[in-house]
């Protein structure tokens, strides 16, 4: 609601005032990571593609450098051996979607994973699907393939944010911002070749 | 057609510093401001604060509030809202002087008004600071008086700085009435708070003052505005709209106007219009009627019939017949109460077939007929249900 027909006199327009707003959604933090060639890989691979010996990782690794980060978005300490940490969150692409679950877990040397993400043998979260523009690699696609793809989207970075009334979105960036998204502070960890981190917002005092 | 989104409104006073919204009563003049004063709020808390934009896939995180950072205002805005009316003054909006106490009796102490107390305020604040003065009703004080001397510094011209550089046609001001001292005013109290401020002879006006007024085109109590005020305001009409209107209650006027032209060779087949397209005909052949008459600025607003747009389809004609009755007769009333004839036309008096049980020229006792006979006019409310359309849907053909 919200149209008021307005007409300028001095400019001698007549302009209508749509007042039509595209859903937002205020964020207080938000957590991102750069997607590499290898996990693009290892959550884009076939059934049929595995490495020797087993059956290949099918979940998003966290590397050590970013942990920190997840966790204080998480607001949880670090998972022990077995336990899981489960969030609801929803697709930011496609809002009226219900949420749906990412699971977070501990791994060797202090790295964390998000589980279940390879899309061919797990139910990969919506928000990352090619549905929605997410990167796909075709059968029989390697690590390299992905290389080429990402370079060709200059970068891919996974995002979950918690909005204002504590609800959780994620979604996905490529490239790089334009001229009015850089000045964003979320900007530095979502786009280019940052690797990723946390932001969280400050009020102003 | 321009779309003027929220954020183009306000790129608009940032461009033009004065601005100017006119027209009658029902076109959302006051509820453009009251959604201004909204986004700015949202702006000045999301400075610089991102949000998810849902559903966007091209771009999935923007600022906060709507259109904030399209606009040349600066980041921090704050907004007054000032009503005028007949005993608004200079001393109230400008400066006066007001009694205080002083060592058992009294002095004559300088206050600021509204708009030198924001100006004052904003030189201090610094260039990234703006202030949004509204004023709802302009006309209803008298504003050339009101505005004295600072008409001129309404002009953006003879502000201190021009796009954020110093301005070497900036007016120097010495405040009329204030005693100057080497150079310096004497104490002048702000308009909230006991601090008073001392201003330098040569004090200049900032540019980050807006105005953003409105003005009632019907009201004939009000008062003209003279040029020297007007020619400083970017003036904006805010027209009835029928295709907003037709929009909100799913008509499409190219059908429609098909659909009436055939109607008017045969007002039998009215009982075909919805309650959506009598609505939309409706205002359509009373405006066209008031601007003939008296000109566009007398024509009934849209906004008259928002409780039609905001009735459930179930309830759509009794509110339709509730904005007759309460919104649309007093304003044909108050437009021709002198004149008859006009009345007896738009309500189609002499179809007594159609609209005789609402409307009846009026008669002496015992009939007879009456020259130019008022017209007596029942509320519609208290009309059997299918009598009021069949009336409302024949007025509005």
């Amino acid at each position: 609601m919200g149209v008021e027909g307005l007409r300028s006199h001095s400019k001698n327009t007549y302009m209508c005032w749509s007042g039509v707003k595209m859903a937002k959604v205020v964020i207080d933090e938000l957590w991102a990571m750069n997607i590499s060639a290898a996990t693009l890989y290892n959550i884009e691979r076939a059934v049929d593609d595995n490495p020797d010996g087993g059956g290949g990782a099918t979940y998003i690794q966290v590397g050590k450098s970013l942990v920190n980060d997840l966790l204080a978005f998480l607001r949880e300490g670090y998972p022990g051996n077995g336990q899981t940490i489960e969030i609801m969150v929803g697709d930011m692409r496609r809002p009226k979607l219900p949420p749906s679950p990412v699971v977070f877990s501990s791994k060797s040397q202090g790295r964390m994973r998000i589980s279940n993400q390879n899309r061919h043998r797990a139910s990969r979260h919506p928000a990352w699907s090619p549905t929605v523009g997410f990167p796909a690699l075709s059968a029989g696609k390697k690590t390299p393939d992905a290389k080429v793809v990402l370079e060709k989207i200059k970068g891919l970075h996974i995002f979950i944010a918690r909005a204002k009334d504590g609800s959780y979105w994620a979604g996905f960036t490529t490239g790089m911002p334009d001229k009015k998204t850089t000045l964003l502070p979320t900007s530095k960890i979502l786009y280019g070749k940052s690797k990723g981190g946390y932001w969280k917002y400050e009020a102003k005092k | 057609m321009t779309t003027l989104t929220p954020s183009s409104m306000l790129a608009i006073i940032a461009a033009q510093k004065n601005v100017l919204l006119y027209g009658p009563p029902g076109t959302g003049k006051t509820y453009l401001l009251a959604n201004l004063m909204a986004i700015l709020g949202d702006r000045e808390e999301a400075a610089g604060r991102p949000a998810l934009n849902l559903g966007d896939a091209d771009n999935p995180i923007g600022l906060a509030a709507d259109g904030a950072g399209d606009d040349d205002l600066p980041d921090n805005v704050t907004v007054d809202w000032v009503t005028f009316h007949q005993s608004y003054s200079y001393e109230e909006f400008v400066i006066g002087k007001y009694p205080v106490p002083e060592d058992g009796g009294v002095k004559l102490q300088p206050f600021f008004g509204l708009l030198m107390n924001a100006a004052v305020a904003l030189k201090e604040a610094g260039p990234d600071h703006g202030h949004l003065i509204i004023i709802d009703e302009l006309n209803r004080a008298n504003a050339s008086q009101v505005f004295g001397e600072f008409i001129t510094l309404l002009d953006p011209d003879y502000r201190s700085t021009i796009d954020g550089e110093v301005n070497p046609n900036a007016l120097k001001i010495r405040l009329p009435g204030i005693r100057y001292l080497e150079g310096q005013s004497e104490p002048i109290s702000r308009f909230d708070g006991d601090e008073t401020v001392e201003l330098p002879d040569d004090w200049t006006f900032p540019e980050n003052l807006y105005i953003l007024a409105t003005m009632n085109s019907v009201d004939r109590a009000a008062l003209p505005l003279d040029s020297a005020l007007t020619r400083r305001f970017h003036k904006i009409e805010m027209a009835p709209d029928p295709n907003w209107l037709a929009e909100k209650l799913d008509v499409t006027v190219g059908d429609l106007t098909e659909k009436v032209d055939d109607l008017r060779r045969d007002v039998e087949d009215a009982t075909d219009l919805s309650v959506g397209e009598t609505t939309v005909l409706l205002m359509d052949r009373l405006n066209a009627k008031i601007s003939s008459e008296l000109g566009k600025d007398f024509e009934i607003g849209h906004a008259l019939f928002m409780g039609v747009v905001k009735a459930g389809p179930e309830d759509r004609w009794q509110a339709l017949i509730s904005a007759w009755d309460n919104k649309v007769l007093p304003q044909l009333n108050e437009r021709f109460v002198q004149n008859s004839d006009i009345m007896r036309y738009i309500l189609k008096v002499v179809d007594q077939t159609k609209v005789g049980a609402a409307f009846k020229e009026r008669q002496p006792l015992g009939g007879g007929v009456i020259e130019n006979a008022p017209i007596t006019v029942e509320p519609l409310a208290g009309l059997d249900l299918d009598i009021a359309k069949m009336i409302l849907r024949h007025l509005a053909i």
